[in-house]
């Protein structure tokens, strides 16, 4: 029989439940939300839309897409040829696009409770 | 290739094999975009000469380590490996905060009160004990500011008190206990990033602290007012603790149907090959031991038999947790990314 747990709680499932999510995690769904993106276009456009609060460096964009795919949130879209260079597109799932609003719904929440 | 992509390429080499198979292609396409210039000029002195800026090269070492020690994605093997490395570094914690707790007995007694650096060594050890608790409460970066507060204050108080080889013992001692410490501080700062899962059960924590403390205050007492003097130290009993873990593991290993949980067995080896490797550094002590009037107690009268058979039992401990430690990790899959559907 294995020793009991001592501590260590692994988190299971999507991490987005009920749990706001990052300003990162916000900001490239809100982003993707707008239509299908490659990687460069997403971390320059979640710049602007943060007023350059998030500035994305690649590694940090590219772990972060890797959990969103991996969770279901955002997919592969379609891959295009760029300057002699494969560019891969992300599009929102439609869990990507729950998640996106119910985290809108709870910042609003939390706005009104504030004002 | 240019030779810009060429240095890119090799600092993506960090990442683990598969997230490579994955995702290199975009992040080298995106990352050049990123260095392109509008003046051809300037582009062309790029790719010949440019290099990942420091803040990407530290992206990507971060994502490095999060995907190896599983913090990314709690799943597969790099899962398994982070939370046994996060629960060795807690165990790690705790058993310092034991011994600080004797420092700050000394410090404050009669013994202690005449040193000229008592009070910042107190303040030291202060911090030591206040990093386990923060971390046992889940409070990661407190934690993280305390360790390394408490360590780099030890090694400053060190410096300034003029700590310089009192007993004459060779350098690479010295050097090899400060990398030990360093390199579970460094565990400590990576494995416990803001993605890692929290620590579920402060009270067990605490818990297991408050059991022990009193018995390392009693002690620290009896040493600090001369009662208690020579090799016995409760050290021993954490070492015997860790044999005990050590022979269950076997024995459970040998049961059907039954055994430690992998992300255990690694901690346990983690543990036990770091006290292995403090104990052969004090048993180095003797061996070589210069003859001076400042040598110490227990460096006299012969090779301390107690310390021999410690520190050969935490290498059978160490070697035994190690080996069933790759064997199951080995059954654990390495996370296999799908295949692009593009």
């Amino acid at each position: 029989m294995p020793l009991p747990e001592i501590g260590i709680v692994p988190v299971h499932g999507s991490r987005y439940n009920g749990v706001l999510m990052t300003e990162q995690d916000f900001y490239v769904l809100l982003v993707l939300a707008e239509g299908p993106l490659h990687g460069y276009g997403i971390a320059r456009k979640a710049e602007k839309l943060s007023e350059e609060r998030v500035r994305l460096k690649v590694g940090s964009l590219y772990g972060l897409l890797d959990r969103l795919v991996a969770e279901g949130l955002v997919e592969s879209d379609r891959q295009e040829i760029h300057n002699d260079r494969a560019r891969r597109y992300y599009r929102l799932t439609d869990e990507g696009e729950a998640a996106l609003d119910a985290d809108v719904q709870r910042q609003l929440a939390k706005a009104s409770v504030a004002s | 290739m240019n030779k810009l992509e060429g240095r890119y390429r090799s600092l993506l080499r960090m990442l683990p094999e598969h997230y490579r198979r994955r995702w290199e292609e975009d992040m080298v396409s995106t990352f050049m975009q990123r260095m392109h210039s509008e003046d051809e000029d300037e582009n062309a002195y790029l790719e010949m000469f440019g290099r990942p800026p420091a803040a990407e090269v530290i992206a990507v070492a971060a994502l490095a380590v999060k995907l190896r020690l599983g913090t990314e994605r709690r799943v597969g093997r790099s899962a398994v490996t982070g939370d046994g490395v996060r629960l060795a570094v807690l165990i790690w914690l705790m058993i310092t905060a034991w011994g600080f707790l004797g420092v700050i007995v000394f410090e404050l007694s009669a013994a202690g009160r005449g040193s000229p650096m008592g009070a910042w060594r107190a303040l030291v050890a202060v911090s030591a004990v206040g990093a386990f608790v923060a971390l046992s409460f889940d409070r990661r970066s407190v934690a993280k500011v305390l360790a390394v507060g408490a360590f780099g204050g030890l090694y400053l108080t060190e410096r300034i008190a003029g700590f310089d080889d009192p007993f004459g013992f060779p350098n690479w001692m010295y050097v090899t206990g400060l990398l030990v410490t360093v390199l579970m501080l460094v565990a400590l700062l990576v494995a416990f990033n803001k993605d890692a899962p929290a620590i579920g059960s402060s009270k067990g924590w605490l818990t297991a602290f408050g059991a022990a403390a009193p018995l390392f205050l009693v002690e620290a007492l009896l040493r600090s007012t001369g009662v208690l003097l020579g090799r016995f130290n409760l050290f021993m009993l954490v070492h015997a603790a860790i044999v005990v873990a050590g022979g269950i593991m076997i024995v459970m290993s040998r049961l059907p149907n039954t055994r430690v949980p992998t992300y255990q067995v690694l901690a346990l080896a983690l543990i036990a090959g770091h006290n292995f490797i403090v104990e052969a550094l004090a048993l180095s002590g003797w061996f070589f031991r210069p003859s001076t009037p400042t040598t110490p107690d227990m460096f006299v009268g012969g090779p301390p038999a107690i310390l021999v058979v410690q520190t050969a039992l935490l290498a059978m401990v160490f070697a035994a947790a190690a080996f069933q430690a790759v064997r199951q990790l080995r059954e654990h899959p390495v996370e296999r990314l799908q295949a692009d559907p593009v």
